[in-house]
């Protein structure tokens, strides 16, 4: 009687041992996959400490990182299907909507104005923002700084008519900026420093600090966060714990950002602000957003179509799970 | 457990308690009062943020001079806010410093819109402004709340706190009176059974109590008193038994010969052993009563001792002496060892004759035939010692530390052998040590005999004493001795051994005729009863002393306690002799008359 009482157990037991066995192989043979295009820049920095501390893994994310040249490429590789996630400002988000297509924004995971900024040839007289009255001024169309050259523009007084704009690729415009083609060029890190670093002490960089701040954000196609609600939160709860990291052990952080964006980590940690990144879905980047389509429309950068209900490109759900402080979006 | 730390812990931990819970309140407090200036403060924020915000469009028109009056005003008053913000942790210290930054961006952005000529687009910078004033907006209202948080978890903290100190004031009140009710009122309380139980004379129950260290403390003294009475009832019973035996052996050899005189010729044999009988047992009798009296009288300190150069070897001398016949009628060998010299010691005489002979007596009582009795005397640097010690039953280990104790005896058999009351050592010890000596037993075991030794202080330097002659009556001159006394045996039988000593006899049979006699015959000592008919002893005493004369007067009465003693003397009596007299003491006081000393002394 006992020994069979003993052999059940020890049945049972197995049985048990067995079940969580192959659950957890399930859970770690097959987690999801997800297809992430991210910036080789610290606007991409949460997504970059969490692929470099396995975060994607843990979370049970078989995530495979493609780098993007611009986030207005990512976000149509998205569109098209072929990405899941693409990281980009506001600018190619507004862009894409005042196109009439649909980004869908679930989350910012980067806020800075430190990041972008204006380098000028001083050999062009350039001393001052209002030394660039009458040059030329290379920019990569479709990206925040695109908006950030014509607000600093704005800022100082300068009408847009009395400067020519000459647009360049990513990979093209500090060469552009080096060989004197342009006077000046507006760029984000690393092409920023970049371009400081080919010109040396003939180079003076306007930072836009004291008036912008772009936020960079991660984008989905429409009905992606429906469809895939649980790889949307296993991807959240991976940058929630790389937000941690970020703020527990901010140089090992900047460290790991400065080393993947090809940038100095001691001025990337100058230009520091403890709330960089930070994730967050704030009223700031819907009214952004929404200046920045009509910005679109009033420059004839696209052409002018149905306005777009902004606000249906923010999928505030999944985040509100996960860090309800952070969302100040009303929807 | 001690109480009183139990008590000192408690006490701390109150106080620390009641500390931390004001502490709490207080803190709780100063948190309420910040939590509310940080709302007001943050509120105003916001409120001067919305102004902002809503003076925007108006900022853009033509005519903004109004405006840019009343945003100049707020944001003045909103950076006084921003400055005046106290951030609680690292979270709040990042949100105020971005607040700041946008704060600046916010009034660069409006300062640049108010100068535009509007030769640019000026949306770009309302824009921005939107942007900023909203973002600007979200990190005062973060502020707040997380500041709020740090404050509730601040609070909630300082109630934990609070009620941990609550929790931990009232276990410890709790704790206290569980302890106080279990370790100390319940053992009190059967302290107090255990009590009644003793006062109504049951000393058998063990008081087996456990409570505090100080309870228990008490409990095991309480129960060692139960043992010190038990023993000491034990004792008492014991020696009342053996009182009322050894009263009672006299009697019947004295009935005996009582009935014996009754019938025979009164010049016959049989009359001579009757009387030789009675004598004897008579001696014994007194013996045991004197123990009796003496053992009382040393308890309490109501010896007085007639201290006087003695030569202790002389005295050793003739208790030996006179022992001897005794010792050989037990078939035991007496021996006896002195110094050279004379050894002389500040002493009563008769006392230490009373101590030695105890001892001796013992001695040869309790060793068998053939065995040895010896008598030391040896001298040290300033003291004597007297060791008697002999081959006898010898002494259990256990009773050698009560020995001295009164009521104490080896185990005996019924018939009690042995006798004796237990009186002869306590009387022995505390008649030592009224001469500041002391007395030390000795005892291999059970049948390895037995060693007492008696230590006093010697007197420096030789006296030249004339000691004992004076213990000799033989050389009175004759005399004439009145004896008062109401009983006619008494009076007959006490006027005869008078007579026996050589000296002439009267005899008064109340005080009156005393008085007359004593007035008109000049008696060369009186020997007195107390009570008497008409007259009594006392009120006879203080007459004739209130006439002047000095006729030396001892009383001769049953009553002898020390009390007694001291009122016969306060009325006018020079001794006196406890009943019945002791023929040597008759003996001894009739030979002061020799000495031609008309004050008689007694003890």
């Amino acid at each position: 009687m006992k020994r069979s009482a003993a052999a059940g157990l020890a049945l049972i037991l197995l049985l048990v041992i067995g079940a969580g066995v192959y659950v957890a192989a399930e859970r770690q043979v097959a987690p999801l996959p997800i297809v992430i295009e991210r910036l080789s820049s610290p606007h991409s920095g949460l997504v970059l400490i969490a692929e470099a501390k396995g975060y994607f893994a843990a979370e049970g994310l078989q995530a495979t990182l493609r780098p993007e040249a611009t986030g207005y490429i990512g976000i149509g590789s998205v569109l098209q299907g072929k990405a899941d996630v693409a990281v980009a400002a506001e600018t190619p988000i507004a862009k894409a909507l005042a196109e009439g297509r649909s980004p869908r924004v679930i989350a910012t995971i980067f806020s800075s104005q430190w990041n972008s900024g204006i380098v000028a040839r001083l050999d062009r007289g350039i001393r001052a923002p209002a030394d660039l009255k009458g040059k030329r001024i290379g920019y990569i169309p479709g990206t925040a700084t695109h908006y950030m050259l014509e607000t600093f523009l704005a800022f100082n007084d300068i009408p847009l008519a009395s400067v020519q704009l000459v647009s360049y690729r990513p990979d093209g415009i500090v060469a552009a900026l080096a060989d004197g083609e342009v006077d000046a060029a507006s760029c984000w890190t690393p092409y920023l420093t970049q371009m400081e670093r080919r010109l040396g002490a003939g180079g003076q960089t306007f930072m836009p600090k004291d008036f912008y701040s772009e936020m960079t954000n991660l984008v989905v196609r429409p009905g992606f966060v429906k469809e895939h609600r649980d790889t949307v939160d296993r991807l959240l709860r991976a940058l929630r714990r790389a937000e941690s990291f970020a703020a527990e052990h901010p140089d090992e952080a900047i460290g790991i950002i400065a080393k993947a964006s090809g940038v100095d980590a001691a001025e990337l940690k100058g230009h520091g602000d403890p709330l960089t990144y930070e994730l967050s879905l704030k009223q700031a980047l819907l009214l952004a957003t929404e200046n920045e389509v009509r910005w679109h429309y009033r420059r004839g950068l696209v052409a002018t179509g149905a306005v777009p209900n902004v606000l249906d490109a923010f999928e505030t759900e999944p985040l509100k799970a996960i860090k309800p402080s952070s969302v100040t979006i009303v929807k | 457990m001690r109480i009183d730390r139990l008590l000192q812990g408690s006490a701390v931990l109150a106080i620390t308690s009641v500390m931390v819970v004001a502490g709490s309140v207080g803190f709780g407090q100063v948190l309420d009062a910040r939590r509310t200036a940080i709302t007001q403060n943050m509120t105003e924020a916001v409120r001067k943020i919305s102004v902002v915000r809503g003076s925007l469009a108006e900022l853009t028109s033509d005519d903004r001079s109004r405006a840019a009056a009343q945003w100049h005003l707020e944001l003045a008053q909103l950076a006084q806010i921003v400055n005046g913000l106290e951030p609680v942790d690292p979270t709040t210290r990042a949100l105020k410093t971005r607040i700041v930054q946008e704060e600046a961006a916010v009034g660069a952005l409006l300062s640049r819109l108010e100068a535009s000529r509007f030769g640019v687009d000026a949306s770009m910078i309302s824009g921005q402004l939107d942007v900023r004033t909203a973002s600007m907006l979200a990190d005062v209202l973060a502020f707040n709340s997380a500041t709020g948080s740090s404050i509730e978890r601040q609070k909630n903290w300082a109630l934990t706190s609070m009620g941990a100190s609550i929790l931990v004031l009232a276990a410890v009140i709790v704790g206290l009176i569980k302890v106080l009710q279990r370790r100390v009122a319940a053992p009190i309380g059967q302290l107090e059974q255990a009590s009644a139980l003793m006062g109504a004379g049951e000393l058998d129950q063990p008081v087996v109590i456990s409570g505090t260290e100080e309870v228990t403390s008490l409990a095991r003294s309480f129960d060692a008193m139960r043992l010190a009475l038990k023993k000491r009832d034990r004792r008492r019973d014991e020696f009342l038994a053996m009182l009322s035996h050894e009263l009672r052996n006299p009697l019947a050899p004295i009935r005996n010969a009582v009935g014996v005189l009754e019938i025979a010729d009164p010049n016959s044999a049989h009359a001579r052993r009757a009387k030789d009988v009675i004598k004897r047992q008579m001696a014994h009798l007194s013996r045991i009563v004197d123990d009796l009296l003496d053992v009382t009288r040393v308890a309490r300190g109501k010896i007085e001792l007639r201290r006087e150069p003695v030569d202790l070897a002389e005295l050793v001398t003739e208790l030996v002496d006179d022992h001897r016949m005794i010792a050989d009628e037990h078939g035991l060998l007496l021996g006896m060892h002195l110094p050279a010299g004379p050894v002389w010691v500040h002493a009563d005489a008769p006392r230490i004759v009373q101590v030695m002979t105890n001892l001796v007596q013992n001695a040869i009582r309790f060793t068998p035939p053939g065995g040895n009795v010896d008598v030391v005397l040896t001298t040290h640097e300033h003291t004597a010692d007297i060791r008697v010690s002999d081959t006898g039953a010898g002494i259990e280990e256990k009773l050698l530390h009560d020995i001295f104790e009164p009521f104490t005896q080896g185990e005996q058999s019924i018939a009690r052998t042995k006798g004796g009351l237990g009186l002869g050592l306590p009387i022995v010890k505390g008649l030592t040590e009224l001469h500041e000596g002391t007395v030390t037993a000795q005892s291999a075991g059970p049948g390895k005999g037995a060693t007492f030794s008696v230590r006093l202080p010697m007197i420096a330097g030789r006296v030249d004493a004339v000691a004992s002659v004076q213990r000799d009556g033989r050389q009175a001159r004759r005399g004439v001795v009145l004896i008062v006394e109401d009983n006619l045996d008494a009076a007959e039988s006490l006027a005869d051994l008078v007579s026996l000593h050589g000296h002439g006899t009267d005899v008064a049979f109340d005080g009156l005729t005393a008085l007359q006699k004593i007035a008109a015959n000049q008696p060369d000592l009186v020997l007195c009863d107390i009570g008497l008919p008409g007259m009594d002893g006392y009120e006879l005493a203080r007459t004739v002393r209130g006439k002047g004369m000095r006729i030396p007067l001892v009383a001769v009465s049953g009553y002898a306690r020390p009390e007694d003693v001291r009122k016969a003397q306060e009325a006018g009596f020079d001794g006196h002799i406890a009943k019945p007299p002791d023929p040597r003491r008759i003996a001894q006081l009739l030979g002061t008359i020799s000495a031609g000393d008309k004050r008689a002394s007694a003890g």
